[in-house]
């Protein structure tokens, strides 16, 4: 028996789309009808009954039942299979050092990315190769990042320039989900790194500001490509420069071209990102002098007039997706005062 | 849609047949769909002719045409050719 | 149901009860009082303001602590929350800021209802771009009434001496709003 109101609407598409946009629930996108089959279908497939309360999700700390996700999950298309991993990313979001009440009210554009491990991959249509981060249109990808999106919206109240003061938003804010390409990764997977087996279903929420681009066509040695690399994350105007060195991750995706350079490079993964670490700086002297104030300010700036953007190794996190075109890496920063999250994939047993 | 190994067999062994005639080979190392790898070697040791074999860049191009008409996918080609220095 | 309509279920949460938490206020002159300052790391135009603030305050006859805060996560934020927690007990009333971002009002607003948990008369200091979104953190925390005091935005890269008239105009609202009387 569901709990949530029921409300009837036009069955006709097009009109049911207006008046999803006229009662809010909208992200601006068409929507399938939340009816009770659907929602029935999606709580089958989930190891909590229908009350359960996964999470309470800021700004308004709206109480998200097991049943009011799959509402929303219904709503932007989630099959029923693919209902755990939406499950999983919002448990991981509820972490209290994911921040969620600092991500979902802050100016940046920083919103949940959802990194996912794991056999389910492939099961549900999650893209991990070609154009993963937009463009493949896999169903997994698509829906699942849409889900959490919809639950941030109509249960976590999260309005743009209402209860949410980002600036820009971000492409992300529909939802993203992707996968690593493990199979093409010469290291241990993201989720083996985070103490996950390689059987096991896994998702990771970042809090990433975006997707920053990277590219190089003259140069295959691995170590200058590298330190390119470390040179671009440490972009001057990165949140991780506002903060504290010590919070925060950057996720650096690598085609799997680069991967398998890299990785003949840095056979050890823990090598590699010591390696972005220690070339992840700016000199102070790139800022004027009242932004370079407040890094002294905050002890940011190290004895040879460095500021570095992160203060671990672990805080840059490598992962392996992306099509065989080689050429490029893509950045994903980091809101900062934020650290990402794992959680497995729980299925109804 | 990931590569079908029964698609690269086909192409390769229509590959092989014209190999063949010059006394070469061509065969399937590995094709796999979950690293969308497709490995090929080029075998030489019975070869009559070996100036009559395509050279290197034009026989990769050739094979990669060839895999390209049945993969509808994303693929590396990756070719063991021995007449280039390992 | 009409031949034309369907039935679904709807998607948004029940909103949070409207029951605010009370708030409390000084009703004596400052002399002898501790009041308490919460600065953030990241504002400099606020840590000018604070420390205007701080010296009229004992100009006045109360006794001051400050404390700074700077993180969100990790081990540094829970030092601040605990080091709130703390600040709170010891303080006869709090002044806590900066919100001119939309996290730190966040934070700004959370480690004001710390005070306030503690029965204690608080201001929370926002910019004037981040007052809704000020009084809607506090009100879905569950403390709708909590007296926030709006300064102007923006206010971070203003000159030393803009920052200086604005802590001398605004002191007065302060202290109307911890209930300080002459």
């Amino acid at each position: 028996m569901l709990a949530s109101e029921r409300v009837e609407v036009p069955a006709d598409p097009r009109e049911f789309y207006e008046r999803a946009i006229e009662e809010r629930w909208s992200d601006g996108v068409p929507q399938l009808p939340a009816t009770d089959d659907a929602v029935e279908a999606l709580l089958a497939a989930s190891p909590y009954p229908a009350d359960h309360v996964v999470c309470v999700l800021p700004p308004v700390n709206g109480v998200a039942t097991t049943e009011l996700v799959a509402v929303n999950a219904a709503l932007a298309g989630v099959e029923p299979a693919a209902f755990p991993v939406v499950l999983a990313a919002l448990e991981a979001m509820s972490e209290p050092e994911w921040n969620a009440f600092g991500l979902t009210t802050t100016t940046s554009s920083v919103f949940p990315m959802l990194l996912v491990n794991g056999p389910c991959r492939d099961e549900l249509a999650i893209d991990y190769r070609a154009s993963c981060m937009g463009g493949a249109a896999g169903r997994g990808s698509m829906t699942i990042g849409r889900a959490v999106s919809l639950c941030l919206r109509n249960i976590g109240g999260q309005r743009a320039g209402e209860t949410t003061k980002s600036v820009f938003g971000q492409p992300a804010r529909f939802g993203f989900c992707i996968g690593e390409w493990e199979e093409r990764s010469p290291w241990p997977s993201l989720a083996q790194r985070r103490g996950f087996t390689a059987d096991d279903d896994v998702v990771t929420v970042h809090g990433g500001k975006g997707t920053f681009p990277m590219a190089d066509i003259h140069n295959d040695d691995a170590h200058d490509l590298l330190y390119l690399i470390a040179k671009s994350i440490a972009y001057p105007l990165a949140n991780m420069f506002l903060g504290n060195v010590g919070n925060g991750e950057v996720v650096v995706a690598f085609n799997p071209m680069w991967a398998e350079r890299f990785g003949a490079a840095f056979p050890n993964v823990d090598d590699l990102t010591e390696f972005l670490r220690d070339n992840a700086w700016q000199s102070i002297e790139l800022w004027p002098d009242a932004n370079a104030e407040m890094l002294r300010n905050r002890d940011r700036v190290d004895s040879h007039g460095r500021v570095h953007l992160v203060e671990r190794p672990d805080q840059i996190v490598p992962m392996v997706c992306g099509g065989l075109g080689s050429l490029h890496a893509i950045g994903l920063p980091s809101f900062g005062e934020s650290t990402m999250q794992s959680k497995p994939v729980v299925r109804r047993t | 849609m990931t590569m079908d190994p029964a698609d690269v067999a086909t192409a390769v062994d229509e590959l092989a047949g014209f190999l063949r005639a010059d006394g070469a080979d061509l065969v399937v190392r590995e094709a796999n769909p979950k690293t969308a790898r497709v490995h090929l070697a080029l075998v030489l040791d019975d070869v009559n002719c070996a100036d009559c074999v395509l050279p290197p860049d034009e026989l990769r191009e050739t094979i990669a045409d060839a895999l390209q008409g049945r993969i509808s996918s994303e693929f590396e080609l990756v070719l063991d050719d021995p007449r280039r220095a390992s | 149901m009409s031949a034309n309509t369907i039935w679904v279920r709807r998607p948004t949460a029940v909103p949070a009860g409207e029951v605010s938490a009370p708030t409390f206020r000084l009703d004596r002159p400052l002399a002898g009082l501790i009041i308490g300052l919460r600065t953030d790391r990241a504002w400099r135009s606020w840590q000018l303001i604070s420390k205007i603030w701080d010296d009229y305050l004992r100009r006045d006859g109360a006794e001051t602590i400050a404390v700074e805060t700077g993180a969100q996560v990790g081990q540094p934020a829970s030092s601040d929350r605990k080091h709130i927690e703390e600040f709170a007990g010891q303080v006869d009333a709090a002044i806590v800021g900066l919100g001119t971002c939309g996290s730190c009002t966040t934070f700004t607003i959370k480690d004001a209802v710390t005070v306030e948990k503690h029965e204690k008369p608080v201001v929370a200091i926002v910019c004037e771009e981040f007052t809704v979104h000020a009084h809607n953190v506090a009100r879905h925390v569950g403390h709708a009434d909590m007296n926030v005091l709006v300064l102007p935005y923006p206010l971070e890269a203003r000159p030393t001496q803009e920052l200086e008239q604005i802590a001398l105009d605004y002191y007065p609202k302060v202290l109307q709003l911890l209930g300080a009387t002459a």
